[in-house]
């Protein structure tokens, strides 16, 4: 190839390489364009009512910056502007449709600039689709920061608080009881001289009375021990439940890790106890050990967990009456991990079940919560299934979540 | 006589032979719905230097002509009828040539590019 053939065909790749290249004259009079300029420029000079025969009236009408600069370059060659962006807005001012450009200009003499373009419209986009997204994520880490921190001050005045009534415990038990037992014992002792100094009759009375305040004392104890008792389980119940939200607030969002359904399930069973057993709900469990653990987001599984047994008891409410039962399950076959939420709840009518997964829908006269659909997605993303499987309306439900196991 | 701005023209051209079409006073790039070139007269072929067997089989928007491949020019070509004059630049490799476009598509299984220097 003789080297007016290889200009050529350098000139054919510097024609098609996927950035603009404009050459013009001292003046903006452009001598030599590659396809990619007149691509991105030519739009811009029929809105601006420009032949395309001078760059500079261009960048007057977009980009006035660059003609000041120009103007002020003190050198005969060398960079007037390296790498700048700026953007094209649409005459209707919609900024969606704005062009975004990086411009670089180089004078090459005294007679020549170079001005190298690229539309950077997409890149401009992802970067602001992932600054918006590190915002929300500031946002989010912003709200676990807070949460934390008044989980943890509710756990200090929890553990407080208990303290507290152990203390009031162990003074109830030094109580007046012991001193009235050894006076009831002390007046039997010496009924035979009180009877001499009081009569007999009286004395009798005084030991009976001393016994009944006695017994008045012990029954009244007993109830304050009852009731301290179940407050010390109450706040045991609250710090268990306190120590699950604060080992979910642990994990980062989306994090991916090994974990156990079991525990998962426990834990939200155990975050639900308190409500179950106040509505008088039988809890059956089946939750075997050695299910082999699934790769999961932690926090996102307890939501959905947490989201079912809710429903549950939610759908319970809604029917009334007693000896209703939650069932909680975990099997495995041959291709799934399976849980089953089970209730006796109010059930699915047939016409509903196609839109139970849709967005919004709700049964409830307040919407709350994830909701079905968003359990779904979350389900969805760890590849795994839901479904809901009902007799009828007032005659229970039953969801069913499969996550397939890994292929051997 | 049949010229750049006549009516209906591309069901005209429907009927030309590749040999009549090189005849033609004007470039012409006849290319199928997906920019396909099918035929590249010598005309055009004058003007860009791009010899019609290279063209032949390419795309025409990002192969042989990029600088067309915005919204004033292939962009015009998704809209199932178009009939419109625009004038452009086009580059015989850098030169920058001021050129007025004709773009037709229409009930016609082709679409079709007519370039006239200004």
């Amino acid at each position: 190839m003789n080297i007016k053939a290889q200009n050529q065909k350098m000139l054919s790749i510097i024609y098609q390489i996927p950035v603009g290249l404009v050459q013009t004259d001292a003046t903006g009079g452009v001598q030599e364009m590659n396809a990619m300029a007149i691509q991105f420029l030519m739009p811009h000079f029929v809105a601006a009512g420009l032949t395309g025969e001078n760059l500079f009236d261009l960048l007057r009408a977009l980009f006035p910056k660059a003609i000041e600069a120009i103007k002020a370059y003190p050198k005969p060659s060398g960079n007037i502007i390296q790498q700048e962006r700026f953007k094209v807005s649409q005459q209707d001012g919609n900024d969606n449709a704005s062009q975004h450009f990086i411009l670089t200009i180089n004078r090459l003499s005294e007679e020549n600039y170079l001005f190298i373009i690229d539309d950077i419209t997409e890149l401009y986009t992802k970067e602001q689709e992932l600054f918006q997204i590190q915002q929300e994520h500031a946002v989010e880490r912003g709200k676990f920061e807070v949460i934390s921190g008044v989980l943890h001050d509710i756990g200090n005045a929890v553990v407080g608080f208990g303290a507290y009534l152990t203390k009031v415990k162990q003074l109830n038990s030094n109580s007046d009881t012991l001193m009235l037992k050894k006076l009831a014992q002390f007046i039997e002792a010496n009924q035979s001289d009180l009877a001499v100094g009081i009569g007999a009759p009286k004395a009798g009375a005084m030991l009976s009375l001393v016994n009944a305040l006695r017994e008045e004392q012990e029954e009244h104890l007993k109830k304050m021990e009852t009731a301290i008792t179940d407050q010390m389980n109450i706040v045991t119940h609250v710090k268990d439940i306190l120590n699950i939200q604060r080992q979910y607030l642990k994990v980062d969002n989306n994090e991916r890790t090994l974990v156990s359904l079991r525990s998962i399930v426990g834990d939200a069973l155990a975050m639900q106890l308190a409500t179950l057993e106040k509505r008088n709900i039988a809890i059956q469990t089946y939750l075997p050990d050695g299910l082999p653990p699934i790769k999961g987001d932690r926090t996102k599984l307890m939501q959905v967990f947490l989201n079912l047994i809710k429903n549950s008891i939610e759908s319970i409410d809604q029917k009334g009456g007693d000896n209703h039962q939650l069932i909680l399950r975990l099997e495995q076959d041959q291709q799934a991990i399976i849980a089953t939420v089970q209730d006796t709840g109010i059930g699915i009518p047939p016409e509903e079940k196609g839109k139970l997964f849709q967005r919004g829908f709700t049964t409830k006269n307040i919407g709350s919560g994830l909701g079905l659909n968003g359990s779904q997605s979350i389900l969805a993303a760890h590849n795994a299934t839901i479904d809901i499987d009902s007799p009828g309306a007032g005659q229970g439900a039953k969801v069913t979540i499969k996550y397939p196991l890994p292929k051997p | 006589m049949h010229n750049f701005e006549s009516k209906d023209l591309h069901l005209w051209l429907d009927q030309q032979s590749d040999e009549h079409l090189d005849q033609l006073p004007y470039g012409l790039i006849k290319m199928n719905y997906e920019g396909i070139i099918q035929a590249y007269n010598v005309r055009e072929s004058s003007y860009t230097g791009v010899q019609p067997a290279q063209a032949i089989g390419k795309h025409f928007f990002t192969e042989i002509a990029p600088c067309t491949n915005n919204f004033m020019v292939a962009g015009k070509f998704n809209s199932p009828e178009v009939d419109e004059t625009v004038d452009y630049i086009f580059t015989y490799v850098m030169k920058p040539t001021p050129v007025r476009l004709r773009l037709l598509r229409s009930d016609s299984p082709f679409m079709y590019l007519l370039v006239e220097k200004r």
